[in-house]
């Protein structure tokens, strides 16, 4: 296969400098999940961007990527203001290779980031957010350690902000060997997507506003965390 | 709802225009010039209650150039602590709307640099005239000045205000790092006494965003290999245009109009405001500095002769729009043109596009007999082949019955087999004369080999189908979306259509209030009733909402619906008049983005097409040689056979 390289970005970082937050949605579209479950995540996905266009600071500078773990890791959207964006709908089919797209999610950011710097624009700590219901079907690879490797010491450096979210049955516990210390996996509650892309829409946008000497604030991500978690 | 101010008069809350940390703003229904901004945090502690109160004092002069709040306010008339405040209403747009080349695109359509300029001029004016009166902004940010059409400013969050008042200083406690000056960065600012230097810094950031359209000073090309967050680059006094200092940690974006487009003086403040040593002995300029700047610099304005909406400074080597054109190939000021163009974005190219996408065929390639040798000569010698089809036919015969392989057709019931017609093509038959000698052993060893070629060549064409045909059908799904451009912006037009109908409709329904007009079955305790459910104009009356109101009937209800309806019938909208600009722009650019991610899959496509296609005919070629020259070493034997005979 011969590499695509999306046409479009360096047009709109041309035509928009304001600084970036890059925001990775590395999605679990395996079997498991089949049936409601991607019926919600399909919605959900669409409601963040709905709620990041709503927002003119934010729809300038969040950027949205999805990449999908199932049959296979598939980069299903490149980088794109949320304005630009039509999430492609999500089929559920296949075992969960978690590790390997958390690397792929990886390397996206860092390809964007170079893409950045070449042009002059700035970037925030950039995000992962994974969304899973099951366990990794490639613990046993280099790819899973591999992607433990990379979160641990992109959050050290602050380079990253990695976040887990368990759905249904999934092994947190698994789960947990990828995300940092400090920031363990949350469960979702019921399948409430929808509350918790809200969420995220509203963090993401808190980023760049937060007041200098405090922590940064996310919002309360009550609403849609189970609280047996 | 209903919100008291300190006179005690009643203002009913109309609809949410903002949110922010602190609280919402809604619009007041009976007014057009005041809004409310409600607190979340309640009661609202102390030492803010204070700052409010002491902010109504402040003079009316500083009221001009920033949106100070003209009453508390309280959820019940009497309340001792207020929940609110009641403030003016500023029209117009965040300030970034305007300096971002996209926002200026949707809100400030037609804006050039003339504009820009006569934008930062009143900023620093209004900075002027608060400093003036010895009031720090604080919290300088981008979502905190509102610039209206005609490139007057205003200064909204007042309550962030750093002032005096009776002996006692308020403090701003709050701030945005993007925006706080170097001497500032990482410190806590609760309770920080900020001054006149401080706040020079974001007006500074302010003229520069709006000069340079929409660049940030400290954004730039690294020329170090430590990336820097955009905290860590003010920090350190990276100014990305410096041309002085030593060891500059970045350079000129590319893409950003040339530092030396606009005067030496104006190049001077900022590179005093910015480079290192800003935060003192020598302050960074302050507002009076930037006006006579900025003033000269709108007395001093030319036009492009390649474009009407390309201003620029007349002393600057050459129309700045343009070089940044050149460099990234985008129009920073496009003006009013872009309305021409946004119906047939993308049709040439698309249409171009899709017909080459559908053209792509398999071409399968064919053993062809050797011409350099004369066949006919070695079939004449072979007087047993006579009923034989001529080597000619038979070639013919294994090549359609390869083909109908390919164009995937039913093979006609008259057509034989590709593995006969390979036995024909080959004269597979004759070796059964066996004659005993080693010449016939070596002309059967030759004959099983090129019986070999057959299969040789059909596992290529099959192979080579295998590969390309899922590339063939990307190709024509592709082609086919490449041509439902057009239609998809309609359906996304219709779709925004309806949502602006319905928007439009709202809005209309909201000047019907539920107070001024008398209901049959309405009285004074369901009307209070309705309004303190929210319920206050015809708008809000919805039947999920109506019947949820306490002593509300079904028959109550009913006739409020249907006052509803009545108000609606009155509602009058033009389908043809143009969708507002910002709608337009978000589906050009979402046609454009679909339009571009699309032609580049497909050019991907035709490139590995060609690719494979390359990389089949070569494979191919080699097989065909190894067949000549299998077919020659034949011959050569055939004919010492014949001579033996």
């Amino acid at each position: 296969m011969i590499e695509q390289t999306p046409f479009h970005s360096k047009i709109t970082l041309a035509s928009n400098p304001e600084p970036r937050c890059p925001c990775v949605l590395v999605l679990d579209t395996s079997g498991s999940m089949g049936g409601e479950p991607i019926q919600q995540l399909n919605d959900g996905v669409q409601c963040l961007v709905d709620e990041l266009c709503k927002d003119g600071l934010a729809s300038k500078r969040v950027e949205l990527s999805i990449i999908t773990f199932g049959s296979s890791v598939n980069l299903a959207c490149d980088f794109t203001p949320p304005t630009a964006m039509h999430p492609p709908v999500f089929d559920a089919e296949g075992p969960t290779p978690m590790g390997e797209a958390v690397v792929r999610a990886h390397a996206a950011i860092e390809s964007r980031k170079e893409e950045y710097r070449q042009a002059g624009i700035q970037y925030y700590r950039p995000w992962i957010f994974l969304i899973t219901d099951g366990e990794p079907t490639d613990s046993n690879s280099e790819h899973w350690s591999k992607a433990i490797q990379m979160v641990r010491e992109g959050e050290a450096a602050k380079r990253l902000l990695f976040f887990g979210v368990a759905v249904n049955n999934a092994n947190q516990k698994t789960l947990d060997q990828l995300c940092p210390a400090t920031r363990p996996s949350v469960k979702l509650q019921g399948l409430h997507f929808s509350e918790m892309f809200r969420w995220l829409s509203s963090s993401l946008k808190s980023v760049s506003n937060s007041t200098p000497g405090a922590q940064l604030q996310l919002p309360s991500p009550h609403g849609w965390t189970s609280i047996d978690a | 709802m209903l919100i008291f101010d300190e006179t005690g008069r009643a203002w009913p809350l109309g609809k949410e225009i903002a949110a922010g940390g602190e609280g919402k703003v809604y619009r007041l229904l009976d007014s057009t010039e005041y809004c409310a901004k409600l607190y979340h945090k309640l009661p609202i502690p102390a030492l803010k209650q204070d700052k409010l109160r002491a902010l109504r004092s402040l003079p009316a002069s500083a009221r001009q150039s920033a949106a100070i709040p003209v009453s508390l306010g309280f959820a019940t008339s009497g309340d001792p602590a207020p929940h609110s405040v009641i403030l003016p209403l500023v029209k117009g747009h965040d300030i970034y709307e305007l300096y971002n080349p996209q926002g200026r695109q949707a809100h400030f359509r037609g804006a050039t640099f003339e504009f820009l300029v006569a934008a930062a001029k009143n900023v620093a004016a209004a900075f002027h005239s608060l400093h003036e009166h010895g009031i720090i902004v604080g919290d300088v940010n981008e979502q905190n000045i509102k610039v209206r059409t005609d490139a007057t400013v205003s200064i909204i969050d007042c309550d962030s205000f750093q002032f005096e008042h009776a002996g006692r200083l308020y403090t701003s406690d709050v701030g945005t790092p993007l925006w706080t000056p170097p001497e500032l960065q990482g410190l806590s600012v609760h309770g920080l006494a900020r001054t006149k230097n401080h706040d020079a810094f974001g007006l500074a950031q302010l003229v520069f965003l709006l000069l340079f359209a929409g660049r940030y000073p400290y954004a730039g090309r690294p020329l170090t290999n430590t990336p820097l967050s955009p905290e860590e680059a003010i920090q350190r006094h990276a100014f990305a245009y410096a041309t002085a200092g030593s060891a500059p940690l970045l350079g000129p974006p590319p893409g950003a109009p040339p530092f030396e487009s606009i005067p030496p003086k104006l190049r001077e403040l900022f590179i005093q405001a910015f480079a290192a040593g800003s935060a003192g002995p020598v302050e960074r300029p302050g507002a009076g500095a930037w006006i006579e700047a900025l003033q000269d610099l709108a007395d001093n304005l030319t036009l492009c002769p390649g474009s009407h909406f390309h201003v620029h400074w007349t002393g600057a080597p050459s129309c700045p729009w343009c070089s940044v054109m050149r460099a990234v190939k985008v129009d920073l000021f496009p003006g009013i043109a872009g309305r021409v163009e946004e119906n047939n974005i993308g049709t040439q190219e698309n249409s171009v596009l899709a017909k080459r996408l559908l053209d792509l065929t398999l071409h399968p390639l064919e053993l062809v007999e050797p011409s350099t040798f004369a066949v006919t000569s070695f079939i004449a010698n072979r007087p047993t082949q006579k009923s034989q089809p001529s080597f000619r036919s038979a070639a013919k015969q294994f090549l359609v019955s390869v083909a109908t392989l390919f164009t995937n057709r039913p093979a006609g019931e008259s057509q034989p087999s590709v593995l006969s017609a390979a036995m024909q093509l080959l004269g597979f038959s004759v070796t059964k004369e066996t004659r005993g000698n080693a010449l016939t052993k070596e002309l059967e060893k030759l004959e099983e080999r090129l019986f070999q070629f057959s299969n040789r060549s059909e596992e290529l064409n099959l192979a080579h189908r295998a590969q390309c045909s899922p590339l063939l059908q990307k190709a024509s799904d592709l082609a086919a979306r490449l041509r439902d451009i057009p239609a998809m912006r309609e359906e996304a037009l219709k779709q925004l259509r309806v949502k602006h109908m319905e928007a439009a409709m709202d809005k209309f329904l909201e000047r019907f209030l539920i107070r001024r007009i008398k209901i049959p079955g309405i009285g004074e305790a369901r009307l209070a009733a309705l309004l303190s459910a929210g319920i206050t104009t015809a708008a809000d009356v919805r039947e999920e909402a109506v019947k949820n109101v306490a002593w509300f009937g079904a028959a109550t209800a009913a006739k409020l619906l249907e006052w509803r309806r009545q108000c609606e019938a009155q509602f009058k909208f033009d389908a043809s008049a143009p969708l507002p600009d910002p709608l337009r722009s978000r589906i050009n650019e979402l046609v454009r983005t679909n339009l571009a991610a699309l032609v580049a899959k497909g050019k991907s496509i035709e490139f590995e097409f060609n690719q494979l296609t390359a990389a089949y005919s070569k494979d191919f070629g080699k097989l065909q040689q190894e067949f000549e020259s299998a077919i020659k070493e034949r011959a050569a034997v055939q004919a010492e056979l014949s001579k033996k005979s």
